[in-house]
């Protein structure tokens, strides 16, 4: 646990400091009723209630969608099938992160992060990146890793 | 283990990792509390229900209760299943039995962990038929844009007024060996 937990924290790290210290673009902070997010300019955030004990919010630039994120009590997690991809997974004590990889290149990130039962709804917050190619994915994944749960 | 249960060719929807408990599941599959009996093709569910709560009256106790075995009493697919809600006896442990708190008026209905939630009283039967599902194993179904997956748009758990599949029976009979 404590050599994940490790791990977890220094992806974390590498994520953050890659994050603010591109310079490639400005982030705007959009706050959520159960969670926020920082999104480069030009970015919007809809949501959708398609029953009404979860969310589910698309994060996109024009029409291409970037990044998922679902508020609920029962997720579907993980939502993807490697399909003979590489997956790798890192657990820590309220997130879970999984990452597919083919060839050794990232394909698609999804995290889902646990909130106290006691909070009653929502318990589960879980992000996932769209099917996107590598520059694009890679501005995707810096906004999921800039969630932050409330 | 199949994990392509209603032939979702071409999608990438796990309909399996929640069955296993994978340590990143969402419930503690200990926790869920429903008697599932396969006969066959035949199966009859059980679930033991003890509402309280300010809201609750015997008029909202049966409209949630005939709402899930009407719901999730009929043939779906292959499968001719049978679902009987049923009242717990006094000294029942927690631990088998499902506790619904139902407060007065409206709100959020949700079910938490894997058999305890809050169903307010003015929700119609079909929340508490939604959130049963919840009870017995399954997920939300959902997908990109809010959507459910294909094979889901009319499924009980990914949208508003949905009915069961045999995909759902399929995951409840795995979760509740």
């Amino acid at each position: 646990m404590s050599g994940a937990y490790l791990r977890l924290s220094v992806l974390f790290v590498c994520l953050t400091l890659t994050s603010f210290t591109s310079g490639a673009f400005a982030l705007i902070l959009s706050e959520q009723e159960h969670f926020s997010v920082q999104l480069p300019e030009g970015f919007q955030i809809v949501k959708a209630s398609p029953v009404e004990d979860f969310e589910v919010y698309t994060i996109s630039k024009g029409i291409q969608p970037y990044l998922y994120v679902y508020v609920g009590n029962q997720p579907t997690f993980p939502k993807t099938n490697p399909g003979g991809n590489e997956i790798s997974e890192l657990e820590g004590l309220n997130i879970f992160i999984r990452s597919e990889w083919k060839g050794g290149e990232l394909i698609a990130r999804e995290v889902l992060f646990k909130m106290p039962d006691i909070k009653g709804w929502p318990t589960r917050i879980h992000a996932w990146t769209a099917r996107l190619a590598p520059p694009q994915l890679q501005v995707a994944d810096r906004i999921l890793f800039s969630l932050k749960t409330k | 283990v199949e994990s392509d249960l209603i032939g979702l060719a071409g999608g990438s929807y796990s309909t399996y990792s929640y069955a296993l408990g994978s340590s990143g599941s969402y419930f503690d599959p200990f926790r869920l509390y429903a008697i599932v009996t396969v006969q066959g093709n035949n199966i009859t569910i059980t679930l033991p229900i003890e509402y309280q709560g300010p809201g609750v009256t015997p008029d909202v106790i049966n409209k949630f209760n005939q709402g899930i075995q009407n719901v999730w009493t009929g043939n779906f697919g292959r499968y001719n299943v049978r679902t009987i809600v049923t009242t717990p006896g006094a000294s029942c442990p927690a631990t088998q039995k499902n506790t619904i708190t139902v407060p007065s008026g409206d709100g959020r209905a949700s079910v938490v962990g894997g058999n305890t939630g809050t169903w307010p009283a003015e929700r119609p039967a079909w929340t508490g038929a939604h959130e049963a599902g919840h009870l017995m194993g399954l997920p939300d179904y959902y997908t990109d844009l809010g959507g459910p997956f294909p094979g889901y748009e009319s499924d009980i758990l990914g949208a508003r007024g949905g009915t069961p599949s045999a995909a759902d029976i399929i995951n409840i009979i795995r979760a509740n060996p």
